[in-house]
């Protein structure tokens, strides 16, 4: 026998709501879409509000052949991909020594880990550091200093201490080592963290572009957000404030550029929206990470 | 066997690690034709003198420094090097990245190239690089190491005197040079101008005549309005401007200096609009257009120029402030007949005459520098004698005959690819002058003495005979006091710099306050108080210690 909840009066006032949350959450990336899709002067004019005003799709055609933009792409799969693998792989190796209570020095370990998530040196002394160490305005520049996050890896540790000691233990008594214990039982039974770690750094740094303006000036090697960060600003410039030959200069890269921008937005963007949802599954239980025991 | 074969991969993968680690190491210098931001050797030859170079990427959307082999000028600028035995290594950086790159680069003290653009560093920043040795004294260079040429360009008599007395610090010394730009009319220095530009394709329309008052003004707006000129059934033409600031065109119809201070070139006094007798009748003006909705007062306070952008493209900007020979707004209307005349200056006030905003005749800004890490200074004295060459002022300014400019009747004139509207046809021909390619704000200073003549004629007529009429105008007011003001001291930098936030927050708030008319003419005592309060008085000593300076080294 089914039991029929009645529809009330209150379950209409919370679909509204819903629905209204929906709305001004998709309306903005839809609002982009269309504009990057309607006609400049009818885009410019902001003439566009629910649907296309004229066809245009040369801004896309544009994007596509442009070399720059795919260089870009294909440099931020590459730094996604590498910080991705490298920060999980960080993350577990640090996390499961931190586990074990016979680990010698591990409440000073902890401490040398949290100090840095609450103190740094500053943009100088890191521009040093990474100029010494010869990584500037090259790919590792954005690559080593990313790998190791302290945040991740606390994360996973608590994870980590979630899981029974006693599997552990008689992992060992089957003659288990540590490697084995952690690559047979500790990685297959943490895929909740992992996935929520691995999202979390794959949006990071496809978002990222500080490190990138700071460290790479060879616009050979940046990530796209540097690419869309450049069309953006020429947008923005005020031609009061320059010499005549300098204001026409600038206006007319501003024109040319006036519908690039949208569709560089859509551009950047797709990729991590098809990525979400195949991490759906692990947020929920990522998001209940050592709220409830036993 | 796993157990070898997980051996085997851990070992594998600490090599690997080391590897990279080692390759992160390794500077890959070897980057193809057109990439930026590494440093690009220019044919090393044995026995040549290296220096490194950096700076931006020019801004102009069509030629770029990154591909300047493809251009003849270039090959004719790289002889020049060639003759000095000098082998430049440049390194380009995107426009936009310049500041940060130029800004930790110089804090951070390492990986400094010899010779750089330095433009994006305030006077204070770049006065503690001079005073910790990080920049190094031009003037010294130039005595010690040039061949006489950059010596005669920054005499006293050179071309690049005026540059030489702005640049100089208060010990004597020169820390930079800048580029030059000299325009002349009919053989005399000759200026252009911002002002206010009203759509002549409305008033052809409307059947109106051109305001020559701000009566007529005034009534033009509201004609645009009632009339609908934009023919979209929305009485929505408005006057789109930023009043906050004094640099707006109608200001200087009520004989109003063009910032918080600033000077008429024929007084040379240092004064502030808030002191200038047309100041109470043009907030009155003012008022009196944002009342009658004529003014677009959501423009007011703009700090990015998009809303303004956006009111231009809905073809509802009937007035605009803007360079009186502009032509690219135009295209941004979305109406085929949309034409800008520029208009004035309109006497706005009895208690003063109406002063026209001039880009000054002889333009020095910008700043390129040596740092420490220029330690063959014999390069850098070659470097900067072919700065000063007469070669490279013409492959700056003029090009290649034949290619980017011809001799007619005697007198050398540009080419229509050579000028600001060939830049795209330039870029795909390859026939480019300096100007465009290695001086426009990016990797060498420009130097450009080139007739008005040559832009004059490719404007349209209407605004080409504005342009002729309005260069005699007088009096005058500088757009900008840089080209006026020498170094200044380092106390006065940093009095300076304590003192203008605030005063500038102070003078744009009150400004929007009274031509909304949220703020009383009635208080005018007290809003004149919170300005000296804020330190406006004392900036005036200062600016005005500066353009005296100035004048008493240059005779005009």
């Amino acid at each position: 026998m089914s039991i029929k909840r009645k529809f009330g009066a209150g379950d209409v006032v919370i679909y509204l709501v819903m629905l209204f949350v929906c709305f001004i959450t998709l309306y903005p990336m839809y609002y982009v879409f269309i504009l990057s899709i309607s006609d400049p002067v009818a885009a410019a004019g902001m003439k566009v509000y629910f649907w296309p005003k004229g066809l245009y799709f040369r801004a896309y055609s544009v994007l596509a052949t442009d070399g720059r933009m795919w260089r870009a792409y294909g440099y931020t799969i590459f730094y996604v991909i590498s910080n991705t693998v490298l920060v999980i792989l960080t993350s577990i190796t640090c996390a499961y020594p931190l586990t074990s209570k016979k680990l010698v020095g591990r409440k000073f370990v902890v401490a040398f880990l949290l100090i840095p998530m609450y103190f740094g040196g500053g943009l100088i002394p890191s521009f040093l550091l990474i100029s010494k160490l010869g990584l500037y305005n090259t790919v590792w520049a954005l690559i080593i200093p990313s790998c190791f996050n302290i945040w991740y890896i606390i994360l996973t540790r608590t994870f980590f201490a979630g899981i029974p000691e006693s599997l552990r233990e008689s992992a060992r008594i089957d003659g288990a080592n540590n490697f084995s214990i952690l690559a047979r039982i500790y990685v297959p039974l943490s895929k909740p963290i992992l996935a929520v770690v691995g999202i979390y750094t794959i949006v990071n740094v496809w978002n990222s572009w500080f490190p990138s303006m700071v460290y790479q000036p060879d616009t050979a090697i940046q990530p796209l957000q540097m690419y869309l960060r450049r069309v953006l600003i020429e947008q923005t410039v005020d031609l009061t404030k320059l010499t005549q030959a300098e204001a026409e200069a600038m206006a007319r890269l501003k024109l040319s550029n006036n519908q690039l921008k949208y569709s560089m937005i859509i551009f950047t963007t797709l990729p991590v929206i098809f990525t979400y949802p195949f991490f759906q599954k692990y947020f929920v239980k990522g998001v209940m990470l050592g709220s409830l025991k036993g | 066997m796993l157990k070898s074969l997980r051996r085997v991969l851990s070992v594998a993968l600490a090599a690997l690690m080391i590897v990279t680690l080692f390759g992160a190491c390794a500077k890959d210098n070897a980057k193809a034709p057109g990439e930026t931001g590494t440093a690009e050797p220019n044919g090393n030859k044995t026995g040549t003198k290296t220096i490194h170079i950096m700076g931006p990427e020019s801004s102009n959307p069509y030629v770029k420094f990154a591909e300047r082999d493809r251009y003849n000028s270039w090959k004719e600028f790289e002889k020049l090097f060639q003759e000095k035995g000098l082998t430049p290594e440049f390194e380009i950086v995107a426009t936009d990245q310049y500041q940060t790159t130029l800004q930790t680069r110089m804090a951070a003290g390492v990986d400094l190239p010899d010779f750089l653009n330095v433009s994006q560093l305030d006077d204070s920043t770049i006065l503690n690089y001079v005073d910790m040795g990080t920049i190094l004294p031009v003037n010294k260079i130039i005595d010690e190491h040039s061949d006489g040429t950059a010596k005669e360009f920054f005499s006293t008599d050179g071309k690049g005197a005026r540059s030489n007395v702005l640049n100089t610090a208060e010990d004597g010394n020169v820390y930079w040079i800048s580029q030059i730009q000299a325009t002349t009319y009919d053989d005399k220095p000759g200026s252009t101008n911002m002002g206010i530009s009203v759509r002549k394709d409305w008033l052809d329309k409307l059947k109106l005549e051109v305001p020559k008052t701000t009566d007529d003004f005034y009534n033009m707006l509201k004609a645009f309005q009632d009339q609908d000129a934009n023919g979209n059934g929305q009485p929505d033409e408005v006057l789109a401007f930023d009043p906050a600031g004094f640099t707006n065109g109608i200001a200087q119809w009520f004989g109003l200096v063009t910032d918080i201070t600033s000077f008429v070139i024929e007084d040379g006094k240092v004064v502030s609009p808030w002191y200038q007798p047309g100041i109470k009748d043009y907030f009155k003006y003012l008022n009196k257009l944002a009342s009658d909705g004529l003014m677009d007062t959501s423009l007011i306070g703009l700090t990015t120029a998009d809303q303004l952008d956006q009111t231009i493209a809905q073809n509802k900007a009937g007035a605009i402030f803007t360079y009186c020979m502009q032509t690219w707004y135009e295209p941004s209307t979305g109406d085929p007949d949309a034409a800008y005349l520029p208009i004035g200056p309109l006497k706005g006030t009895d208690a003063a005459e109406p002063v026209n905003a001039i880009e000054p005749p002889f333009l020095s800004y910008n700043r390129w520098a040596f740092t420490k890490e220029c330690k063959d200074l014999d390069a850098a004295g070659a470097l900067l004698d072919i700065l000063c060459s007469d070669k490279y002022m013409e492959l700056t300014q003029w090009g290649i005959e034949g290619e980017t400019y011809e001799v007619v009747n005697g007198e050398k004139k540009l080419l229509p690819i050579a000028l600001n509207a060939g830049w795209e046809q330039a870029g795909k021909e390859g026939k480019a002058i300096g100007d465009s390619l290695w001086a426009n704000g990016s990797m060498f200073p420009k130097r450009r003495f080139v007739p008005m003549e040559n832009e004059i004629s490719v404007v349209p007529d209407y605004k080409a005979e504005y342009q002729r009429q309005v260069i005699d105008y007088h009096p005058t007011t500088p757009l900008g006091n840089s080209n006026y003001f020498p170094v200044p001291t380092k106390e006065q930098v940093e009095r300076r710099l304590e003192l203008i936030t605030d005063l500038t927050t102070q003078s744009k708030q009150l400004a929007t306050q009274l031509i909304l008319g949220q703020a009383s003419l009635d208080d005018w005592d007290a809003h004149i108080e919170s300005l000296k309060n804020l330190g406006l008085d004392e900036i005036l000593e200062i600016d005005q210690s500066l353009l005296s300076r100035y004048k008493e080294t240059i005779k005009d």
